[in-house]
């Protein structure tokens, strides 16, 4: 955050938690397609 | 004169696209007759659909305000919120398809056996998504000022006359396809202003420009709680919204509606992200001084960035992307709103008409709706957000209840049905003025909602069902 050029960590968590949303939907969307 | 001549060739090209798509049969108008075979289209219409104007300019400008929190809770939701919904999607077009209805509220009528359901939700729809097209009609003719230099009068003017064109002619074949350009424009506009942000605040140095109050998740001007509440009611409209849900009915089979399933969520995540984060950015980007005046219109913010950061004719096609915002929801809104008049609540009074006769009216009363909409815009209200948030909360409300029970719970009734429509719309109605304003009120609507709909189905159905399980058991 402050002090540092680092992306501040609220904002990486998101990142990370809407990849994995996505992915997970995917993951089950495509898996279903394969049943 | 660039701005000008980017209009036209975007009208054009609307005029032209509907022509091609023009529409013959009610069906064809309300739901494509469920032929439309393209995933990306479809996943990408419906994110157009759903972001409005409000969203390019006062979800670009609220982060100013509320700081982190804002970005955080609503592009999470958001992205949460669209994977359930095309999660539940294969569902609702099997079911819709089923069921061979037209309409969200011939859905509902259907599964539960309830013209008398029906006829209410079209008018809770009637009403509210009218009210819902308002503050759009605002938010777009105050784009096209700041495009062509019109007056705001002519702005409206000219915003009815392009969605009703393409409305009346192509119905939602050219919705669903002029939607996805929009998307695609409103996508492109979004991921421009935030890389240009980025770059004019030194890439990721940018983060060390912005002051610690803005990036703490306690909340700037606005607590974190008010954000939270929201930011989910805000979301909601994802998961229930009738202008959304007709675009999974279009799809031609389920493996369409599945592959959709990719392109929605995604485009909703870039989008998300990239239009709520400016606000925030915008503090490592432009001097305090510069944005002070927008601390008070939030609004205006969207449009000075482009302006003051974009090379000349870029700000253009950000105002471009925000008015297609605007108005691939007004289309949408308008479609299932007056066919939620006419072939439901007409119908209900009148079965005889016939379908060229709904399709006749179908077109003409959404004209009529744009313009008491217009109308109603010439003098609203500055803010744009708080606005949408009521009339569309108690839409998404009235139909997630009845809509995620009816898909997975057997023991939905009628009167669960009914009796969540009226617990849902007069909750959230009471609870919006005279209510705790911590507590958003589609979480109370929600809540009676849903109350309301468990209590009355176990009511008029439980013993029955439990009788006739118990008779299965012994025989």
């Amino acid at each position: 955050m402050g002090g540092t050029n680092t992306v501040p960590l609220p904002y990486t968590a998101l990142l990370i938690a809407i990849a994995a949303m996505i992915a997970l939907t995917l993951f089950v969307l495509m898996r279903r397609y394969h049943d | 004169m660039i701005n000008q001549i980017l209009l036209v060739a975007y009208v054009a090209l609307i005029v032209l696209l509907s022509l091609k798509l023009r529409q013959g049969t009610f069906s064809g108008f309300a739901i494509s007759d469920r032929n439309i075979a393209y995933p990306a289209v479809i996943g990408i219409a419906y994110t157009a659909a759903y972001f409005s104007a409000a969203s390019f300019l006062g979800g670009g400008g609220y982060g100013l305000a509320a700081g982190m929190p804002w970005v955080v809770f609503c592009s999470f939701f958001h992205v949460a919120f669209a994977c359930l919904a095309w999660l539940m999607a294969g569902r609702i077009w099997a079911m819709a398809k089923k069921y061979d209805a037209k309409t969200v509220p011939q859905l509902l009528e259907k599964r539960y056996n309830s013209p008398r359901g029906k006829v209410i939700l079209a008018a809770i729809m009637l009403i509210l998504y009218t009210v819902y097209l308002v503050p759009i009609f605002k938010g777009c003719a105050t784009l096209f000022q700041g495009l062509i230099g019109v007056t705001y009068l002519q702005g409206l003017m000219i915003a009815v006359a392009i969605v009703a064109v393409y409305y009346a002619i192509g119905g939602l074949p050219a919705i669903i396809w002029i939607g996805f350009i929009q998307g695609i424009l409103m996508l492109a506009g979004a991921a421009l202003l935030y890389g240009e942000l980025f770059s004019a605040g030194g890439g990721n140095q940018i983060w060390e420009r912005i002051p610690d109050a803005v990036l703490s998740m306690n909340g700037l001007n606005v607590p974190w709680q008010k954000t939270l509440g929201m930011a989910f009611s805000i979301s909601l409209g994802l998961l229930a919204l009738p202008d959304l849900l007709i675009m999974i009915f279009s799809a031609k089979d389920r493996r369409v509606v599945r592959f959709a399933g990719i392109y929605g969520p995604l485009s909703i995540a870039v989008y998300a992200v990239c239009v709520f984060s400016l606000g925030i950015l915008a503090y490592g980007a432009v001097s305090a001084a510069d944005l002070a005046p927008f601390l008070k219109n939030p609004d205006g913010l969207v449009p000075f960035l482009a302006k003051a950061l974009l090379p000349p004719g870029f700000d253009a096609v950000i105002l471009l992307a925000a008015i297609s915002a605007a108005m691939s929801t007004m289309s949408a809104i308008v479609l299932v709103t007056t066919t939620s008049l006419t072939s439901d609540i007409l119908r209900y009074l009148r079965p005889e008409i016939s379908d060229k006769k709904t399709l006749r009216l179908t077109r003409v009363v959404g004209v009529a709706i744009l313009l008491i909409a217009a109308v109603s815009a010439v003098d609203v209200p500055q803010q744009i957000v708080p606005l949408v948030s009521v009339s569309m909360g108690v839409i998404a409300c009235s139909v997630l209840v009845p809509l995620i029970f009816g898909l997975y719970w057997d023991r939905g009734t009628e009167a669960g049905f009914v009796a969540s429509l009226l617990a849902s719309f007069f909750s959230v109605v009471a609870w919006n003025f005279y209510g705790n304003p911590l507590i958003h009120p589609v979480f109370v609507g929600l809540f009676c909602g849903a109350a309301a709909y468990v209590t009355a189905s176990l009511a008029t159905t439980g013993p029955k069902k439990m009788r006739l399980a118990k008779e299965r058991k012994t025989a």
